[in-house]
C-alpha cells in the first residue's frame, strides 16, 4: 500500500555502469563504420536502417532503459567509436607512403611494387588460406 | 545532460552516414524522400528513448555532421577529381 503511493524513483546509474554503456557504444560505433567501409556496393537505405537498429534495437533497449543516463552514455560511446575509426583511418592514410586523401573518395592507392603481390584474402580476415 | 550529449552523439553519427550518399540525379526525388523519412524515424527513435527534448540536439548535430561531411567530400573531389582507372 505504502509502496503503491510512492512515486517511482529511477535509480541513478553508477560510474562503472556508465563506463560500461559507453564502452559498449564505442564497440558498436567502431563496427558501424567498419561495416560501412567494407560494404560491397553503394550506400543503401538498409545501412541507415542498421543504424536505427543500433540506436534503438531490442538489445539496446533491454540493456539501457529509455531516458536513462545509460542511454546517454551509450550514445556518447557510439559517436566516440565511430569517429575514432575515422580518425585512425585519417592518420594511417596520412602516414602511408604514396597514399593521398583521394583514398577516401574511391579507394585510390599506389600500385604494388615488384616485390609485392595482392592476395585474394582480406587484410584482417580470420580465414586461414595457407592449406 | 548526459542524455542530451548522447543524442548529440547519435546525431553526429547519423549525419555523417547520410553524407556517404552520392545521389544520382535520376534517383534524386526518391532518395531525398527515403533519407528524409529515415531521418525523421531516427529523430523519433531518439526522442522516444531520450525524451522529446533530445530531438533538437539530435537534429542540429545531424545537420552539422552532414554539412561537414559533404563539404569535405566536395573539397576532395575538387582537389583530386575522379579516378582515371577504368
Amino acid at each position: 500500500m505504502l509502496e503503491a503511493a510512492q512515486p517511482a524513483v529511477e535509480v541513478a546509474a553508477s560510474t562503472l555502469q556508465k563506463i560500461g554503456a559507453g564502452g559498449f557504444g564505442a564497440v558498436v560505433g567502431w563496427y558501424v563504420y567498419y561495416i560501412n567501409r567494407w560494404r560491397k556496393d553503394d550506400v543503401q537505405l538498409s545501412d541507415i536502417v542498421t543504424l536505427i537498429g543500433a540506436i534503438g534495437g531490442a538489445a539496446v533497449l533491454a540493456l539501457f532503459p529509455a531516458k536513462s543516463e545509460l542511454f546517454g552514455a551509450y550514445g556518447i560511446g557510439l559517436a566516440s567509436g565511430f569517429f575514432m575509426y575515422f580518425f585512425v583511418l585519417v592518420i594511417l592514410v596520412a602516414r602511408a607512403p604514396n597514399f593521398s586523401a583521394a583514398w577516401f573518395l574511391d579507394g585510390r592507392a599506389p600500385k604494388p611494387t615488384d616485390a609485392e603481390t595482392i592476395t585474394q584474402g582480406h587484410g584482417m580476415g580470420a580465414i586461414d588460406r595457407r592449406e | 545532460m548526459l542524455v542530451s550529449l548522447g543524442a548529440i552523439g547519435f546525431g553526429l553519427v547519423w549525419g555523417w552516414l547520410l553524407g556517404f550518399y552520392d545521389i544520382k540525379p535520376d534517383r534524386q526525388p526518391l532518395a531525398i524522400v527515403s533519407l528524409s523519412g529515415a531521418s525523421v524515424a531516427g529523430a523519433g527513435v531518439t526522442a522516444w528513448l531520450g525524451g522529446l527534448s533530445t530531438s533538437a540536439p539530435f537534429s542540429v548535430a545531424a545537420l552539422v555532421a552532414l554539412w561537414v561531411h559533404t563539404q569535405w567530400r566536395s573539397e576532395l573531389r575538387k582537389r583530386y577529381g575522379n579516378s582515371t582507372n577504368s
